[in-house]
């Protein structure tokens, strides 16, 4: 389900398109018909228009003025090699039938969870690549009406979820597990909260909350209790957590904190930075339309191409990886989305657009607590415009048959 | 008048951008900022004391977008100017296509909360409604949106 972190971030994207336009003469031309008392005519010929295309800006007025030249801004053209070539192995196609993946498991293994219905996992089961297989590992219990399992999480015995009914406005979550390998799954325990993330240690389940702090309690049940030092955090994956400027949807992330250790660092962002999200080694965040890549010590920061662009509600894929959108419309046959690494900026690129503008959209396993290291694309879908009515509404066609998943975890960096 | 060209000058770009999400489409951005920019420059010695000429723009901006609305609705039928889908060119295409469904009304109280970040008492006064009904166009754009609400005490 969206959030509002995705709202925020769709309104500053499309915002950030936005480029200059001399304001000066139509707001003159204006400020003179008001005066005569001429009834302005919102005729959208007569209007500046602005050719919005992501650096090049051309304004027009209504004939009045001459096009101006438009400022290029040249895109950076960085090295992308398609994901089948760069890391052949972790590319793996499985039947889109039913599931959906959540992340890796291992090299050869990933976790899927299926629909009962719209938005419904009602099973899990895993994908062997290996064997080109899969094989369910048990039933995703709905204990109320109008349940939906949240967010997965995986240690090395267990997977763990909560579930919660988002279409009330109550607070209340419950927290399962079942074994890896398969088996009835066992609720540990329910809650009066908005939990907005889930975790594994090798004996408790642990979860943080809006608002932040960090809670667990021991896979037997019992009582939750909270995790010291954890106020205002938000668990990113055990045992790592994140600290915010604030609580407002798209606010940077400027802590991050090992809450086994309780080792806490601040991390020192640029200004104009906004939407930083960290794990243990790294940030991304966006300023000034562009993607900002550094250490959690402020060391190594790069801003990247202007290719670049925030997609999805999460780009930071683990401690190696970022995922970002791809927007050239200068080209032809630009992948969907680019997997970054941050380490030594190879980038492979995940799909191919099936036109130049209209993005397509690359999963990355958002039923993962964690950061998902399963990106995954229907290939077979395209994307195409249909226009009527003062707008334009993309509208998709085919797929639903097979996804490709890059399974990170086997990928050979 | 040299100040208020400067703050043209200076303020544009964030107005431009605050019209295209407002309107959603470019056309109707340059138009919005335009015909509010021509407004304040006729109260500019006014609007200045008060030290906030870009609050004045801003909200401005808002009403005529929400009024516009009503009254393009007829011109529709003689000016049908489909926007070429400049939109869908960067990700979110989805959502960002929803937000273009939703009524003006509902779309500028997301705006203003989510892009303007201003809490919902601002929004009612901006708009010249009540706090209650910030939050309940809120709520139902958030729910055509499929956006999870969260708890709207703080706000």
């Amino acid at each position: 389900m969206r959030g509002e972190q995705d709202l925020v971030r769709t309104l500053r994207t499309a915002a950030a398109q936005v480029e200059g336009l001399d304001l000066a003469g139509g707001v003159a031309r204006r400020r003179r018909a008001l005066r005569t008392r001429q009834r302005m005519r919102v005729a959208l010929a007569a209007a500046a228009v602005v050719a919005i295309a992501g650096g090049t800006t051309v304004a027009l007025s209504g004939g009045e003025r001459r096009a101006q030249p438009a400022e290029i801004v040249t895109p950076e053209a960085p090295k992308i090699t398609p994901v089948e070539q760069l890391w052949p192995r972790a590319v793996v196609k499985m039947p889109a039938k039913k599931w959906k993946p959540v992340t890796g498991l291992s090299p050869t293994q990933v976790l899927l969870a299926a629909n009962s219905a719209f938005e419904k996992a009602g099973q899990l089961g895993v994908y062997d690549s290996a064997r080109g297989t899969t094989r369910v590992l048990g039933d995703i219990p709905s204990p109320k009406k109008k349940y939906y399992p949240q967010e997965f999480a995986v240690s090395s015995r267990y997977i763990a979820w909560y579930g919660e009914t988002p279409q009330d406005n109550d607070l209340w979550a419950d927290f399962w597990i079942m074994p890896r390998e398969g088996g009835t799954a066992r609720r540990v325990t329910e809650v009066t909260a908005d939990v907005d993330a889930i975790g594994l240690t090798d004996d408790s389940l642990v979860w943080s909350v809006r608002g932040g702090g960090v809670y667990r309690v021991p896979l037997t049940g019992g009582k939750p209790s909270r995790v010291p030092g954890s106020d205002g955090l938000h668990l990113t994956a055990w045992p790592w957590a994140n600290g915010r400027v604030s609580e407002k949807p798209g606010a940077n992330q400027n802590r991050v904190v090992n809450l086994e250790t309780g080792r806490s660092v601040d991390v020192p962002l640029p200004a104009q930075i906004h939407m930083t999200q960290c794990h243990a080694e790294w940030c991304v965040g966006v300023g000034g339309g562009r993607m900002i890549v550094q250490r959690v010590d402020g060391t190594g920061r790069k801003t990247l191409p202007v290719m670049f662009r925030p997609d999805g509600a999460r780009w930071l894929l683990g401690d190696r990886y970022a995922m970002f959108g791809v927007y050239d419309e200068t080209r032809r046959g630009q992948p969907i989305a680019v997997v970054y690494d941050l380490a030594t900026g190879v980038t492979a690129g995940l799909g191919e657009k099936s036109e130049p503008w209209v993005s397509g959209s690359v999963m990355m396993g958002a039923s993962s607590s964690a950061p998902s290291t399963t990106p995954s694309w229907d290939a077979d879908v395209t994307y195409h415009r249909e226009c009527g009515k003062g707008r334009c509404v993309v509208k998709t066609h085919g797929g639903g048959k097979q996804f490709t998943v890059v399974n990170l975890l086997a990928a050979t960096p | 008048m040299e100040d208020f060209d400067e703050f043209v000058r200076t303020r544009g770009d964030a107005l431009l951008r605050y019209g295209y999400v407002l309107s959603g489409n470019s056309e109707d951005a340059a138009d919005l900022v335009q015909e509010a920019l021509a407004r304040l420059g006729d109260a500019w010695p006014r609007v200045r004391k008060k030290h906030d000429p870009e609050g004045y723009v801003r909200t401005t901006m808002v009403r005529l977008h929400i009024k516009s609305w009503r009254r393009r609705r007829r011109e529709d039928l003689v000016a049908a100017v489909p926007d070429h889908g400049r939109s869908d060119r960067y990700g979110d295409a989805d959502l960002w296509a929803e937000l273009q469904n939703l009524p003006r009304k509902q779309r500028a109280v997301i705006v203003l909360r989510y892009y303007e970040d201003l809490p919902d008492q601002e929004i009612a006064e901006i708009l010249g409604v009540s706090r209650g009904t910030v939050r309940s166009q809120a709520a139902r754009a958030l729910d055509k949106l499929r956006i999870k609400r969260v708890l709207q005490e703080a706000r």
